[in-house]
């Protein structure tokens, strides 16, 4: 029974030396916010993850909306993303979405987790223009690029 | 093959498959599973990380070895163990917090209310000793 306790136990502490996601052994007094977000948007199944970023880019039904600066958004983007720019916000960017039916599987995101500029966007969309279905990619551009991910250039 | 190894075949696979999905959803994100461990209040805080870390590989390799039908005997007990780990925990958060999404097999909340975790909980526990007791009764390790 130790036997398979510590088999399991090695093979734990073997991945998160080796894995890009790996924690510290010691439990911080208090998450970081960041982790605190994530794991918000994680209950209430809000949370993206790469993989399905990947996935929505080959089905075409779901709008990737990016939360950065439009200077950033223009230097490259997620194909397809649009852009609404929370620092350079205006209730008029609302029409870039006006063409869209509110049953829109919509996913925000931006530069990556120091940035809470996509959970922003995301309340703002759900609870302001009524999309019924709003999730986060909380990774972001960070994570995107990290992974090699295809990108645009350019205005929309 | 006699009705109670069919039926030790069938339990193996059963909670051998319960807790292959529940390690597996969690391994990908450790960080994720140590602010669900966190949210219950039932561990010393030292202990959050290194659980969150270990445990959902635990999970894992009982699975694999109930399946596979290595090792049976002390993977059943594991999983017992484990099981009354899991009721503990889910009554302490019960009873702090009233009922809440236990987070049991990670991301999206597949594994229900805490309440209705604590029933699959004792299930799994039955499931459990009725094992051990079949390989018990046919003197197998």
């Amino acid at each position: 029974m130790a036997g398979v306790f510590l088999a399991g136990t090695g093979l734990g502490l073997a991945y998160n030396a080796v894995s890009g996601n790996g924690i510290s052994l010691r439990t911080p007094e208090r998450a970081p916010y960041a982790e605190q977000v994530r794991w918000r948007l994680h209950r209430e199944g809000q949370l993206v993850t790469l993989a399905e970023v990947r996935a929505v880019l080959e089905d075409g039904r779901t709008v990737l909306v990016d939360a950065r600066a439009s200077s950033a958004y223009a230097s490259g983007h997620i194909p397809g993303a649009l852009n609404i720019p929370v620092s350079e916000f205006h209730p008029d960017m609302a029409d870039r979405l006006a063409h869209l039916p509110r049953s829109t599987p919509v996913i925000t995101y931006c530069t990556g987790e120091a940035c809470q500029s996509s959970v922003g966007l995301a309340d703002w969309l759900r609870e302001d223009l009524g999309f019924e279905n709003v999730r986060v990619f909380y990774g972001g551009w960070a994570a995107w690029i990290g992974a090699d991910g295809p990108l645009d250039t350019g205005d929309e | 093959m006699a009705r109670p190894a069919i039926y030790a075949v069938l339990l193996r696979l059963v909670l051998g498959g319960v807790f292959l999905w529940a390690g597996a959803t969690k391994i990908p994100d450790p960080a994720l599973f140590a602010q669900t461990i966190r949210s219950y209040e039932a561990l010393p805080l030292p202990v959050v990380h290194p659980a969150a870390i270990a445990l959902p590989w635990v999970e894992a390799l009982v699975g694999l070895l109930l399946i596979a039908g290595v090792w049976v005997r002390s993977s059943a007990w594991v999983a017992l163990l484990l099981l009354f780990a899991f009721v503990a925990a889910l009554s302490v958060g019960i009873y702090i917090k009233g009922n809440f999404d236990c987070g049991c097999f990670g991301p999206g909340g597949a594994g229900g209310s805490a309440v209705s975790a604590l029933v699959k909980d004792a299930v799994l526990i039955g499931c459990a000793i009725l094992l051990l007791r079949l390989r018990q009764a046919s003197g197998a390790k």
